[in-house]
Order: C-alpha cells, then structure tokens, then sequence
C-alpha cells in the first residue's frame, strides 16, 4: 500500500470524478440498485479545473444547469449533496469526493412517523442511518470502479458524460 | 445524550486486536487512559477516553449497544489569547518602569512574557470537546462523528497508544486497496 498522505492527494480525482459520475448518473436516472431513489440535494460544490477556484451551487432548480455548466468547463464535482428515499422518511446527506467524509447528515421522517424516546432505540436508529448512507456509497462506488477500470469508460461513458453537459 | 452529529468519518482496523474476553480488556484500556487519568496539566490539550452518555464524569459501563461499542474521545484545550499576553505584558513593564527600572534587556522582555504567560496559563480552563465514536469490532470498522482533520489525526494516534490497534482512514484510495479486488495502479485522470 502507498504512504496515506502521498495516496491520499495521488487519489483525489478518483472521488471527485465519482462523485460527478453519481451526479450524471442521478441526473439520467440508470437503471442501479439505490441510484433510482436517491435525488440530489440542494448543494453542489465544483472545482474549476482551469480557474483554480471553486463553486458552490445551492437552490433547487436552476442551479443544475449551472452545474453542468461548470463540468463541461472542465470542472469536477468535488462535494455533493443528496437525497436518499426511504420507507420511514429521506436522509440528507452530503459526499466529499477526496475524503469521503459525510456531513450535513440528517433524516426527515415521513408524517405519522413516531420518533422512539428509548435511548437504545434512538442509537441504534441513528447508527442505522449511518450505516445505511455508507452501504448506498459503497455499493455504487463499486459499481463506479468497475465501469471506470473498464474500456466502457473511456469508449461510452465519458462521451456520455460530455453530451449530457453539452444538453443544458 | 444520543449521538446525533451532522458529520462523520469512517476507519477500517488493519493492525491488532483486543484480548479476550474483549469487552473486559476495552473497558480496562478505556478506564486506563480516561480523560479523568490525565495529569499532565502543563499541556495546553489533553487527550483521553470519555463515556457519550456522561462525556464530563465518564463512565464505562454502557459501552456495548448492538454489535457495537460507543464511547467518546474528549480533546481538551486550554486557549491563551495573544491579546491578554500582550496586556499583562505592557502592564508589568508599565509597573517596572514607575518602581524605577528604566532599562529592560532582550533576555529580561522574554523573561516577563514567559513568567505572564505561566501564569496566564494556570489560571484558564481547558475546554472541552467530545467526539463520539462508534465500533463494529467483528467488522473491524470505527465510524467517528467528526470531520475535522486535527481531531482525526489525534484519534488516530491516540487510539494505537490505547489499544495498540491500527486504524486507516477510508477515503477512494485506501477504500479499493482493503475493501476490493480493484488496481488503480494504472488509472490517471480522465477528460471528462
């Protein structure tokens, strides 16, 4: 394995494309386990490859195009914020690309549904949130590596990409 | 007090192990190096062990929830503003001065800051910083409730200086070399 740090900057394009991949890949609805019930939130922060600054996007509509915008201009999704529709309710959560760190990490239940004043239930509730937001990661961040180690990476998918920014 | 946190990191053990019985051995490390053992008050950030159900008094009894333990990681520090040195410091050259003294050489000015600035120090609070973390031992992964990075690189340090166990933090990298079959010896980035 390489020294931590020297992978750690070696790397960060891998997370930031990911996550431009996932923001694509929500955008076109494909057909992948989580990706259907997953939206993108009301944030999304990209690097402008040629700039060397970054832009954070918030609001609800209008600002996808700006994003899409900003890709085609070279940039990289580097931080982005999303929507994952459960039975019980929607959790919020936000994805660094470089780190995987998680924030803004909330669950906004459906009505009707009654919050546990048990301590041990609300933990393991809470831990269940937290545990669930790293599998829907995990999974598709497989399903990212297998396409982006794939000759369908380069010979489809980064065509598919580029049209899809170029359609705003 | 339930854990909730906006943010959180994740980490994968990929060095050492508790010993049997486990849950005995991580409450007699946890009470070792708990925050309450520290005594080494001419540090200006202590590190140790706390309880997330009673992060001030801890406790380690209620450590064990599920098929993982939660306890806390509490980071104490004790501030000393700039500014407060520098007013202590201009009031005691002040006070010199009309006892007579007219001259101060550069080794005395250092010694009056450093002799301030001791005893600024005994006189502030540590304040405390709690960071919860939550341990799926069979797993070997530890999900902590922070992202920022100086707390991470103590828990990192700390938690091997406890439990003699190693932890990696899971980002793109170290997430293909321990959890897939995957190489990105090869890859460079793309032209999307």
């Amino acid at each position: 394995m390489l020294d931590i740090a020297f992978a750690y900057n070696k790397y960060k394009f891998l997370g930031n494309e990911f996550l431009t991949w996932l923001f694509f890949a929500i955008d076109n609805n494909l057909d992948m386990q989580y990706i259907k019930d997953l939206l993108i939130g009301n944030k999304i922060k990209i690097d402008k490859k040629a700039k060397e600054e970054s832009l954070t996007i918030c609001g609800d509509l209008l600002f996808l195009k700006e994003a899409k915008l900003a890709i085609e201009g070279g940039g990289r999704v580097v931080e982005l914020a999303l929507l994952y529709k459960e039975d019980k309710g929607d959790l919020k959560f936000s994805i660094k690309g470089e780190s995987f760190n998680l924030s803004n990490i909330s669950f906004l239940p459906n009505e009707g549904y009654e919050k546990s004043s048990d301590l041990e239930e609300g933990l393991l509730n809470q831990v269940y949130i937290y545990s669930k937001i790293f599998q829907i990661q995990d999974f598709i961040f497989n399903e990212f590596l297998k396409l982006r180690l794939s000759p369908k990476w380069e010979d489809e998918t980064v065509k598919e990409i580029k049209r899809w920014t170029q359609k705003v | 007090m339930i854990p909730k946190t906006t943010s959180l990191s994740r980490y994968k053990i990929i060095e050492g192990q508790l010993k049997e019985p486990i849950i005995y051995d991580l409450k007699e490390k946890l009470e070792e190096k708990s925050i309450l053992n520290f005594t080494q008050y001419d540090k200006d950030t202590i590190v140790g062990w706390s309880s997330c159900f009673s992060p001030y008094i801890p406790e380690f009894d209620n450590i064990v929830f599920g098929d993982f333990f939660i306890f806390s990681l509490r980071i104490d520090k004790r501030q000393i503003s700039a500014k407060l040195i520098k007013k202590e410091y201009e009031i005691a050259i002040r006070n010199l001065k009309m006892a007579g003294k007219s001259y101060f050489s550069r080794n005395e000015k250092e010694e009056i800051k450093e002799k301030i600035t001791e005893e600024i120090r005994k006189k502030i609070p540590y304040n405390p910083n709690v960071y919860n973390l939550i341990w799926f031992y069979e797993e070997k992964i530890l999900y902590f409730l922070t992202t920022q990075i100086n707390a991470n690189k103590i828990l990192e340090e700390f938690f091997y200086e406890a439990f003699e166990i190693r932890l990696t933090k899971l980002f793109p990298y170290t997430f293909c070399e321990l959890n897939t079959d995957f190489s990105l010896e090869n890859i460079e980035a793309s032209s999307i």
